[in-house]
């Protein structure tokens, strides 16, 4: 598991260069332009959203950077094609919805067509689609799933997104829509942490950066742009959030338990529009909302770490049960004398230099390696 | 009419004793999976090393003793059989942390050139793992050949060699793992 200090660290980064990025893109071009000529809310609307891919490009881009996330180029697996692929196009949807936004089926036909997208891009030439569906693969290749399956199996998820998309956009449209980004915020990095504890920690740390990211979009949108939908930051962080879960659902040890906790979460952002909650305050509804959130968040976190604990417990079962007095003794120290500080896994270092990292023994030198034994040579 | 005849058929039983006797140029074996290992080792911060192997793989070589350029090797193995003695540890490497077994289902080697070098075959070729494929060259010791079960002509080969993870994109995912992955190979093929 990576460093909490770095973790921190690189969340920070990605809200610094988000916010940076909505106050010079967003915020005071809009200020400028209002002071010389009128500026419509539709203007304003189109101008915020770009302000706020960009500001999701650029914090992620960062917070990547920062977490030491090397996406391999060209896309080749999962998570690349998340970061280069999909992440890009959800922008590029929510800014054309955006500029079309007198005709709504042109955004609600974009969105669905990625969504519907996005299973299959995600599971793109792994060995759960049939291997005909690759271009170039061994068509002989065994497959999880028949074309059946896997036409149903994409189909449905392709859906299920499609249907939180709406929903969390339209939800973000309403009055205290801003609890929508925080909500996908929170839910970015439970899921990040989630993923993480079930065995795909490069995978799941693609979802540290957008808790930061969200938050510092979100606070300058409050602090100086008054609230606005962010539609941007939904569409980007809906289809980050649905990819990192699909990522750890198919190519990690995420339980279905999990998966279905974390996908609840975001509708529950769907209690904006029940009656009760919206007599509440603006302040009032965004704390019922990320907390209804968090509850299901939080469950799916502490059922990963429960099962990350006992599988790190089993691990090390027998090396403790191998210390009892009536077990062989594997250490070279005589029991009862040992140093505690030698017995404590040396933390690995966090910088980059050469000079603290751990020494391997492959890397010095070449290991010392007699001529392989010839097994015919023992006839001659 | 008779010497004819005594002459065509001395000639097709010439032509058929020299068809018997003249060496096959190419002897087709496959890899005998209860006389094989893949095995591997990757060092453990600088401490110790990780030992490894795959469980489950195949292949099949050509032998040309008359032109052993013209020999070939291809070694298939499962990704999604690693075993390194430690439940949790091999589903980690067979996520997308390291392996990602889903999405790259095969490692495959695949000689392209070959040449006879004192006590085996210098055997370049292409190493295909976690999607990536790169150019290798191995130094297969032996070529021995014995008969066994009885009828069965079985040859054998191994090899050792150094790969490093970057190049095949399975990256640092923490620094107490080493970079480089020190493989070995040993197989016994039986003719066809």
């Amino acid at each position: 598991m990576p460093d909490a200090t770095l973790i921190l660290e690189g969340v920070a980064a990605a809200g610094g260069v988000a916010a940076l990025v909505m106050l010079l893109l967003g915020v005071w071009p809009a200020r400028k332009v209002a002071a010389t000529a009128a500026i419509t809310p539709m203007r304003r609307s189109r101008l915020a959203t770009f302000a706020e891919v960009l500001a999701v490009a650029g914090g992620m881009g960062i917070g990547c950077w920062w977490l030491g996330i090397k996406p391999n180029t060209p896309p080749v697996e999962d998570k690349d094609r998340l970061l280069f692929v999909l992440l890009p196009a959800a922008g590029i949807v929510e800014i054309l919805a955006v500029v079309w936004q007198r005709r709504r089926w042109v955004g609600r036909t974009l969105r669905l067509l990625l969504a519907l997208s996005l299973p299959f891009l995600m599971l793109f030439g792994s060995g759960w689609l049939p291997a005909k569906w690759t271009p170039g693969a061994d068509p002989t290749a065994p497959s999880t799933w028949t074309e059946q399956e896997a036409l149903r199996n994409l189909v449905g998820l392709g859906i299920l997104l499609a249907a939180v998309w709406g929903l969390l956009v339209w939800a973000a449209q309403r009055a205290g829509g801003f609890a929508v980004p925080a909500a996908l915020g929170v839910l970015s990095a439970a899921a990040g942490a989630t993923i993480m504890l079930s065995g795909y920690a490069t995978g799941g740390m693609i979802g540290l950066p957008f808790a930061g990211v969200a938050a510092g979009a979100l606070l300058v949108c409050l602090l100086f742009a008054r609230a606005h939908s962010m539609t941007g930051v939904v569409g980007i962080g809906t289809v980050l959030v649905f990819g990192l879960l699909m990522a750890g659902e198919f190519f990690g040890e995420l339980t279905t338990t999990n998966f279905t906790l974390l996908i609840a979460a975001p509708v529950l952002c769907g209690l904006l529009a029940l009656p009760p909650v919206q007599r509440f305050k603006p302040a009032v509804r965004f704390v019922v909302v990320i907390v209804a959130c968090l509850v299901p968040a939080g469950v799916a976190v502490g059922l990963a770490q429960r099962s990350f604990a006992a599988a790190t417990d089993e691990s090390s079962a027998y090396g403790a049960a191998s210390s009892g007095s009536d077990a062989p003794a594997f250490s070279g120290t005589p029991a009862g004398s040992a140093n505690p500080s030698l017995l404590k896994e040396p933390a690995p270092s966090r910088s980059k230099d050469s000079a603290s990292t751990p020494r391997d023994p492959g890397i010095d030198e070449e290991p010392k390696r007699s001529a392989p034994i010839d097994p015919g040579e023992s006839k001659n | 009419m008779f010497r004819r005849v005594c002459v065509t058929m001395a000639g097709l039983a010439l032509v058929a004793a020299l068809g018997l006797v003249s060496p096959v140029a190419a002897d087709e074996y496959a890899v005998d999976g209860m006389h094989a290992g893949v095995n591997f080792k990757i060092s453990h911060l600088g401490l110790s090393w990780v030992q490894g192997r795959f469980d489950q793989f195949g292949g099949e070589f050509t032998i040309d003793t008359v032109n052993p350029e013209k020999s070939s090797f291809t070694l298939n193995i499962n990704p999604a059989s690693i075993d390194t003695n430690n439940q949790k540890r091999d589903e980690h490497l067979r996520s997308g942390d390291f392996l990602n077994v889903k999405q790259f289902p095969a490692m495959k080697f695949k000689s392209t050139a070959v040449r006879p070098v004192k006590g085996g075959y210098e055997v370049t070729g292409d190493f295909t793992m976690h999607g990536v494929t790169k150019p290798v060259t191995l130094e297969l010791v032996g070529g021995h050949t014995a008969e066994f079960p009885k009828g069965v002509t079985r040859v054998g080969f191994s090899a050792e060699f150094t790969l490093r993870r970057a190049d095949f994109g399975i990256g640092p995912i923490t620094p107490a793992l080493g970079e480089k992955i020190y493989a070995a190979v040993s197989f016994e093929g039986m003719r066809k």
